[in-house]
C-alpha cells in the first residue's frame, strides 16, 4: 500500500536514515520503517483495538473453512468431511428459488437503498430548521424509540393495527365499511416491509447526521449569510456540502452488509404472502438449512455475500473518488 | 447547530405550519403504539383479553407483569451484571476505538491505509459463532462477564466514522500542534478529543446501546445462570413462537403474554431513556465555533 | 429416529404441522416389546470421525436384535381412567397419601451436571432456590443445570456439542441433524443395561413404553433415556364450552362431518365484531378429516409414501380451503404470533384452536380464576365420506443422553434418571413438580396448588432429565381429565402411525428444509386462495425430485434392515 503523501513538510526535514534504512535510493525521504519508527506511538494506539480485533474476529473467521466442508459439529472443524463446492451448489445450479430469494434481494436492497436511506437525512435536515433547540430535541427523543423494539414486537403492532383483525379493519367493519387488506397482501408487502423499516429505524438514524451536522463550522453560515445567502441556499451551499461526506461515507459502508435485508422481519410474516415475494438470502438459508443445524450451506452463502459486499464497497469507493468524492478510505486533501 | 437567524427573514407561517402538522404526524406515529406498549404492560387481564392483545388505554393499573419480572430478585441482579457490562464495555470500546481510530486517521502514519482497509474488509466477513466461542475458550474467558465484553469490544463501523469525524477537523490545528512540538498522544487527548463530542457522543451511544441489548453472548458462554445479563434474563419470559403443545410451559400464575411482553420492553428501554438526554446536547450543538481561533 | 424433518421456531401457523413432524412412530403393535433392529444408519452414518467405513447393511445387521427395555406398567398408585403404554391414565385428584417408590437416594455423592432449556422464566439460582437444595438433599447428590432459554437452546446445545465441553446429563433435542451420529459420538451405551429385563432394577424407567424408547435407539444401540410426549402431543380442536354455551350450542357437541364444522364456525363467527371461530387454519386436522394418514406409511410390498403423495391430501386442501372461504377462520392467522392466537381464544375473541392435551391443560390453568371458562375437545370429522383418522402426536420431547465422558457410573444416572421418571402419584413425582408442602405449595383439599413462590423455584427443567408420561390431571376440577380421557378415547379408535419413526434417512436429516419448504409454502397459499389446487401434482412432483424419492427408497432400505416383521 502506497503512503498517501504526507502534508506536514516539518517531517520531511527529518535527517536521512542511517544503517537500518530499508530503501536503497532513501536519501532524502524516509523509509517505511523509518516512518514506523517515527510514529511508534501511533503503533501503540493501534495496537489494542488491532489485537482484539485479529483475536477474536480475523482468527475465527478461518472457521469458515467449513463452507467447504459437510460440518457436523461433534465431528469438529477437521473431522468433518471436506466436499468441495457442493455447499455452493445451490448459486451456481440455477436452482430457481434461490434465483427468486436473490431477486427479492436485491430489489429489496434497491428498493431500501433510494427509499429507506435518505429517510433519515432528510429528517435530520427538517429537524435541523428548527428553531426552537428545546423542540428539537424532544422530537427527537421520541423518534428514536421505535428502534429499541424487537422485530417481534414491531410485527405484532402492525398486525394488531392494520391486520385483518386488526384496530383499523374492526373499526371498518363495525361501520359496515369494509375491509383493507394490507398485512397479507402480497402487493403491498413490499411497501409494508420498508414502511416497517422506515418507522422503526429512522429516527435512531438521524443521530448519526445530526452529529454529522453538528460538526459543519458555524462560521460558514454566517459567512454564507453575509454574502446574502437566505436560508434554502445556505443549506444548498452549506448544510448539504458539509453532510455529503457522511452520506458517501455510510452509503459506502451499507452496501457492505446490503445484501442482509431485514431476516427476522421476513421471517416473521412469510407465512401470510408466500415465499414467492418474501424470501430472501437469509430467509432462504434459514428455511433450507439452518434450521436442522446445515451450517456449510449458511456459511457458504455468507461467505459469498461477504465477498459480494466487498465488491461493492470498493467498487462504490472507487466511484465516489471519480466523482473526487473522498469515499472511505482516500485520505482527504485539504 | 446555529440558528438560521443570520440576516434572513424567520420561516414563514405557511412554512412553520407545514411543519408542525409533519412533526405531529411523525410523532404520533411512533407514541401512539408506544402508548399501547406501556398501557399494554400495566392494563388488567380481562381488558387484555377483550382486545384481543393490545390495549391503547388501559381501564386501571395492574402491575402483575412487572411483578412477576421482578420478584425472585433474578432480573435484579441481572440488571447489576448488564450496568457493569454496559459502563465498562462502552469505556473501553470507546478508548480503544478512538485510539485506533485516530492513529489511522494521521495521513503521515504509513499503516494508515492499510490498517483501515484490514478493518473495513474484516467488517464484512462474519465468523461463524462455532469458531468464536472456541477462541472464547482458549483465552480463559468462558464463563467470565468479561466475555461479555471483549469479543466485541471493537466494532469496525464505529471506528472508520470515528476516522472519518477525526480527519474532519480542520488540519491547521492539528499541524500548528505539531509544529509546536506537540506529541501525537498531546493533539490525540488536547485537540482532537476535546473537538469530537459530537461523534464520540453517537458512538459512545452506539456501543452503550450494542452492550445493554446484548444477549446472545451471554447465551453462548455464560454457563452460570446468576451471571445472565438482564437481556438474556428477560428472553425466558417470553415464550417461544411455537405452539403451546411444543413447549411445556409452566403459564399457571403468569400474567398474559402481552402484558409480560410489553413489560419486558419497559423495563429494558427505560435506562436508556434516561441516559439519552444527556447524550443528546452533545450532537445537538455546534461544537466547533471558535475553535479555529483557538 | 428422528425423520431428522424441520422443528423449530417459526411462525406459528406452521407450528402445528411442526410438532407432526416430530411424530416418529412405527407401525407396530403397542405390546411388541421386542423389536428386530432399528435406527439403521444411511450412507452419510457415522461411525468414525473420518466418515463411515462400514457399509449400511453390515451396520444394519448389527442392528437386528436391539431389545427394547421391557414394559411393566407401574402398579403403585390407585387411577381413576387407566391407560397403557400409549394411552394416558387419568386422575380425578391427587393421592392422599403419595407412595414413596425409591428409598434410597439415586445420587453417588458427587455433583451431577446437566444442560437444558427452562420451561418458562429463569428460576433463582440455586443460592437463592430453597427447592433446589432441598431437591440436591433429595436425590443424594449435588445438581448444576446448565440453562438456556427455550427460543436459544438449540444454538447452545450445538455450540456445546462443538466445543466438547458436555456435562453428565445432555437434554438432545430429537430434531438435532444426524442425530445417530451424535448420540454415538458423544453418549454411553445404555444396552446393556436397560434392554430386556435389565431394565427391572430402574421400575419408573420400566413404566416408560417401547413406543418411547424407539426413539432412542442408534447404530446398534441404546443411547440414552427417553422423555415422553406421545399421546399428550394429540392435536385436537380445543373448544371454549362457555362461549359455545353462550351461543347456544352443545358445550360438547362433536361435528360428525366437516360441513356440520363449517356450520358450528359460522355460527360462532361474527366478523363485524371482530370474533372469528378459528385462531389458526387447523391443516392436519383437514388431513385427519380426510383420511391422510400420518406422516409416512408403508405399503405391504415395502415401499414408503409421505402423506403429501397420498391420494387424499387434494381433499384435505379443498376442506381447509372451504373453511377460509367460509370467512371462519381468523384473517390474521398466517401472520400472528402464537401468543397473538392464544390470547384470541383466552379472551373469546376465537372459540376455537387447534393444538394438545398439553395445550389444553395449559388453558385450563392460565384462566383458573375466570369465570365459566371451561375448554373442551373436538376429534375430526370425516369430510366427505372419508374415514377421519388421529395423528399420533411425536414421541418423545428430548432423549437425554449421559455423557460417554462422564466420571459418573451409568447405573447412578440411571438411578437419578428412574428417580425423575417417577409417575403421577409417587411421593418423588410430587416432590420434583410441585416441592415441599408450606413452601412450594399448598394443599387444597389433596390437591396441591403451587405458590407464587413455588412456580419460580420449581421452574429449573427437571422434566427434562426424565419423565414420566402425561397424565390427565387438574387440581380442584375432576370434569378436566374426565374430558380429556373422553377424548383420548375416541381417538384411540383410529390412530394412524409414523412408519418412519426409528427409522434414519440421510436425505431427510440433511435435506429436510429444502424439500419441506416449499411444500409447506404452497399448501399455505392453497389453503387461503391464493394458489390453485391444481397445482398440488406439480408441487409433489418436485417434491419427490428433490429428494423426497430417494427419503422414500432410503427409509425402506432401513426398515428391510431393521429386521421389523
Amino acid at each position: 500500500m502506497s503512503v498517501t503523501v504526507p502534508q506536514d513538510t516539518a517531517r520531511e526535514a527529518e535527517p536521512p536514515p542511517s544503517a537500518e534504512g530499508a530503501g536503497s535510493a532513501e536519501r532524502r525521504r524516509p523509509g517505511f520503517w523509518q516512518k514506523l519508527w517515527r510514529d511508534r506511538l501511533l503503533v501503540l494506539f493501534v495496537l489494542p483495538g488491532f489485537l482484539v480485533l485479529l483475536v477474536y474476529h480475523y482468527y475465527p473467521l478461518l472457521g469458515n473453512i467449513i463452507a467447504f466442508k459437510d460440518y457436523r459439529p461433534y465431528r469438529g472443524v477437521w473431522g468433518s468431511d471436506w466436499v468441495g463446492l457442493e455447499n455452493f451448489e445451490v448459486i451456481y445450479t440455477g436452482d430457481p428459488a434461490f434465483l427468486n430469494a436473490l431477486t427479492n434481494t436485491l430489489i429489496l436492497t434497491a428498493l431500501q437503498a433510494v427509499l429507506v436511506f435518505p429517510a433519515p437525512i432528510i429528517l435530520a435536515l427538517l429537524l435541523n430548521s428548527l428553531l426552537s433547540e428545546k423542540i428539537k430535541r424532544v422530537i427527537q427523543s421520541i423518534l428514536y424509540l421505535p428502534h429499541f423494539l424487537s422485530w417481534v414486537v414491531v410485527v405484532a403492532l402492525f398486525q394488531q393495527l392494520l391486520g385483518g383483525s386488526g384496530l383499523l379493519n374492526t373499526f371498518l367493519r363495525s361501520h359496515d365499511l369494509g375491509a383493507v387488506s394490507i398485512i397479507g397482501n402480497g402487493e403491498l408487502f413490499r411497501p409494508l416491509l420498508l414502511s416497517q423499516v422506515i418507522w422503526k429505524d429512522t429516527g435512531w438514524a438521524t443521530i448519526i447526521f445530526l452529529a454529522a451536522l453538528a460538526t459543519i463550522n458555524a462560521e460558514l453560515y454566517e459567512a454564507a449569510a453575509v454574502d446574502g445567502a437566505g436560508r434554502w441556499r445556505q443549506m444548498l451551499h452549506v448544510t448539504l456540502p458539509g453532510l455529503k461526506g457522511v452520506v458517501i461515507l455510510l452509503f459506502i459502508l451499507q452496501l457492505g452488509t446490503s445484501l442482509t435485508v431485514g431476516f427476522e422481519q421476513i421471517l416473521l410474516q412469510q407465512a401470510a404472502v408466500g415465499l414467492d415475494r418474501s424470501e430472501v438470502l437469509d430467509t432462504f438459508v434459514y428455511n433450507r438449512g439452518v434450521i436442522g443445524g446445515h451450517w456449510g450451506m449458511a456459511t457458504a452463502v455468507g461467505l459469498v455475500k461477504s465477498v459480494v459486499g466487498v465488491a461493492l464497497v470498493l467498487g462504490a469507493n472507487k466511484l465516489a473518488h471519480l466523482f473526487g468524492e473522498a469515499g472511505v478510505y482516500a485520505t482527504k486533501e485539504s | 447547530m446555529p440558528t438560521l437567524l443570520h440576516g434572513q427573514a424567520p420561516p414563514s407561517a405557511p412554512e412553520r405550519l407545514i411543519k408542525a402538522v409533519v412533526f405531529t404526524v411523525l410523532c404520533l406515529a411512533v407514541l401512539v403504539p408506544f402508548l399501547a406498549v406501556f398501557a399494554t404492560s400495566v392494563a388488567p387481564r380481562e381488558q387484555i383479553s377483550d382486545a384481543g392483545g393490545l390495549v391503547l388505554l388501559p381501564r386501571g393499573i395492574d402491575l402483575t407483569a412487572y411483578e412477576a419480572i421482578f420478584s425472585g430478585g433474578v432480573v435484579t441482579r441481572a440488571l447489576g451484571v448488564s450496568i457493569f457490562v454496559t459502563v465498562v464495555g462502552t469505556g473501553l470500546s470507546l478508548l480503544v476505538s478512538c485510539l485506533l481510530a485516530y492513529a489511522i486517521s494521521r495521513s503521515h502514519f504509513v499503516l494508515a491505509r492499510p490498517v483501515l482497509l484490514v478493518v473495513l474488509i474484516g467488517m464484512l466477513f462474519s465468523p461463524g459463532i462455532i469458531p468464536v466461542y472456541l477462541v472464547v475458550k482458549q483465552t480463559g474467558l468462558l464463563d467470565s462477564l468479561w466475555a461479555l465484553i471483549i469479543p466485541t469490544m471493537v466494532s469496525g463501523f464505529n471506528v472508520i466514522v470515528l476516522r472519518s469525524f477525526f480527519q474532519g477537523i480542520p488540519e491547521e490545528l492539528t499541524e500548528s500542534a505539531t509544529i509546536d512540538g506537540a506529541s501525537e498522544w498531546t493533539i490525540f487527548s488536547r485537540i482532537v478529543m476535546p473537538l469530537s463530542k459530537a461523534v464520540l457522543a453517537v458512538i459512545g451511544l452506539f456501543y452503550a446501546v450494542g452492550y445493554w441489548n446484548s444477549f446472545f453472548s451471554a447465551l453462548l458462554y455464560i454457563d452460570d445462570a446468576a451471571k445472565w445479563p438482564m437481556q438474556l434474563v428477560l428472553r425466558t419470559y417470553v415464550v417461544n413462537d411455537t405452539a403451546m403443545g411444543q413447549a411445556d410451559i409452566g403459564l399457571e400464575q403468569m400474567p398474559p403474554q402481552s402484558s409480560l411482553q410489553m413489560a419486558i420492553l419497559v423495563v429494558s428501554m427505560v435506562p436508556i431513556l434516561i441516559v439519552y438526554p444527556f447524550l443528546q446536547r452533545h450532537f445537538a450543538k455546534g461544537v466547533l465555533t471558535g475553535a479555529v481561533k483557538g | 429416529m428422528s425423520s431428522g424433518i424441520v422443528t423449530a421456531i417459526v411462525p406459528s401457523t406452521r407450528s402445528e404441522r411442526l410438532t407432526t413432524k416430530g411424530l416418529d412412530m412405527v407401525r407396530m403393535t403397542r405390546r411388541t416389546a421386542l423389536v428386530g433392529g432399528l435406527a439403521a444408519v444411511a450412507a452419510g452414518g457415522s461411525l468414525s470421525a473420518c466418515g463411515s467405513s462400514s457399509s449400511p447393511k453390515e451396520v444394519q445387521q448389527a442392528n437386528s436384535g436391539v431389545e427394547l427395555p421391557t414394559y411393566t406398567k407401574y402398579e403403585g398408585v390407585t387411577l381413576d381412567w387407566v391407560g397403557d403404554d400409549v394411552l394416558l391414565d387419568g386422575f380425578k385428584e391427587y393421592p392422599a397419601e403419595p407412595v414413596v417408590g425409591v428409598e434410597e437416594p439415586p445420587g453417588d455423592g458427587t455433583p451431577i451436571s446437566f444442560i437444558t432449556n427452562i420451561p418458562g422464566a429463569i428460576p433463582p439460582q440455586k443460592e437463592s432456590n430453597p427447592f433446589w437444595k432441598a431437591l440436591e438433599e433429595k436425590i443424594g447428590s449435588e445438581l448444576q443445570i446448565e440453562m438456556a432459554p427455550n427460543a436459544d437452546y438449540g444454538t447452545k446445545f450445538q455450540t456445546k456439542i462443538a466445543s466438547g465441553d458436555l456435562p453428565d446429563l445432555i437434554n438432545i433435542p430429537t430434531t438435532t441433524s444426524d442425530l445417530p451420529g451424535l448420540l454415538e459420538a458423544t453418549c454411553m451405551d445404555l444396552t446393556e443395561h436397560v434392554a430386556g429385563d435389565a431394565i427391572s432394577k430402574y421400575p419408573y424407567l420400566a413404566n416408560l413404553g417401547p413406543e418411547y424408547w424407539k426413539g432412542c435407539v442408534a447404530n446398534g444401540a441404546i443411547y440414552g433415556v427417553p422423555v415422553p410426549r406421545l399421546f399428550s402431543r394429540n392435536f385436537s380442536l380445543l373448544t371454549r364450552r362457555d362461549l359455545l354455551e353462550k351461543a347456544g350450542i352443545d358445550p360438547d357437541v362433536q361435528p360428525e362431518t366437516w360441513d356440520e364444522l363449517v356450520d358450528l364456525c359460522t355460527e360462532l363467527t361474527d366478523a363485524k365484531g371482530g370474533r372469528w371461530a378459528l385462531t389458526t387454519m387447523p391443516g392436519n386436522l383437514a388431513n385427519m378429516a380426510a383420511g391422510v394418514p400420518n406422516e409416512w406409511q408403508r405399503a405391504e410390498d415395502g415401499t414408503f409414501t409421505h402423506f403429501i403423495e397420498h391420494e387424499n391430501m387434494a381433499a384435505s386442501l379443498e376442506a381447509q380451503l372451504q373453511l377460509w372461504e367460509a370467512g371462519v377462520v381468523n384473517p390474521d392467522a398466517y401472520t400472528a404470533n402464537s401468543s397473538t392466537k392464544k390470547e384470541w381464544f383466552t379472551g373469546g375473541n376465537a372459540a376455537i384452536d387447534f393444538d394438545s392435551f398439553v395445550a389444553w391443560t395449559q388453558y385450563e390453568s392460565a384462566s383458573a380464576t375466570v369465570e365459566d371458562f371451561s375448554v373442551g375437545g373436538m376429534v375430526a370429522p370425516s369430510y366427505q365420506g372419508a374415514e377421519p383418522l388421529t395423528w399420533l402426536g411425536g414421541a418423545l420431547n428430548n432423549i437425554t443422553g449421559f455423557n460417554a465422558d462422564s466420571e459418573h457410573d451409568v447405573e447412578t444416572l440411571l438411578a437419578v434418571a428412574n428417580w425423575f421418571a417417577a409417575p403421577f402419584g409417587t411421593a418423588e413425582y410430587l416432590f420434583k413438580k410441585y416441592g415441599t408442602e408450606g413452601e412450594q405449595y399448598e394443599l387444597d383439599g389433596t390437591d396441591p396448588i403451587p405458590t407464587e413462590r413455588g412456580v419460580l423455584e420449581t421452574g429449573i427443567g427437571l422434566q427434562y432429565i426424565s419423565d414420566s408420561p402425561m397424565a390427565y390431571y387438574f387440581p380442584g376440577d375432576p370434569g378436566v381429565p374426565e374430558r380429556q380421557y373422553a377424548v383420548q378415547e375416541k381417538m384411540s379408535q383410529n390412530l394412524s402411525k409414523n412408519a418412519a419413526y426409528g427409522l434414519y434417512s440421510e436425505t431427510l436429516d440433511q435435506k429436510g428444509g429444502d424439500l419441506t419448504s416449499p411444500v409447506w409454502d404452497a399448501m399455505g397459499q392453497m389453503a387461503q386462495g391464493k394458489r390453485s389446487l391444481s397445482e398440488l401434482p406439480d408441487v409433489v412432483k418436485s417434491w419427490q425430485e428433490a429428494g423426497g424419492k430417494k427419503a422414500a427408497e432410503e427409509l425402506a432400505e432401513a426398515y428391510e434392515a431393521s429386521g421389523i416383521e
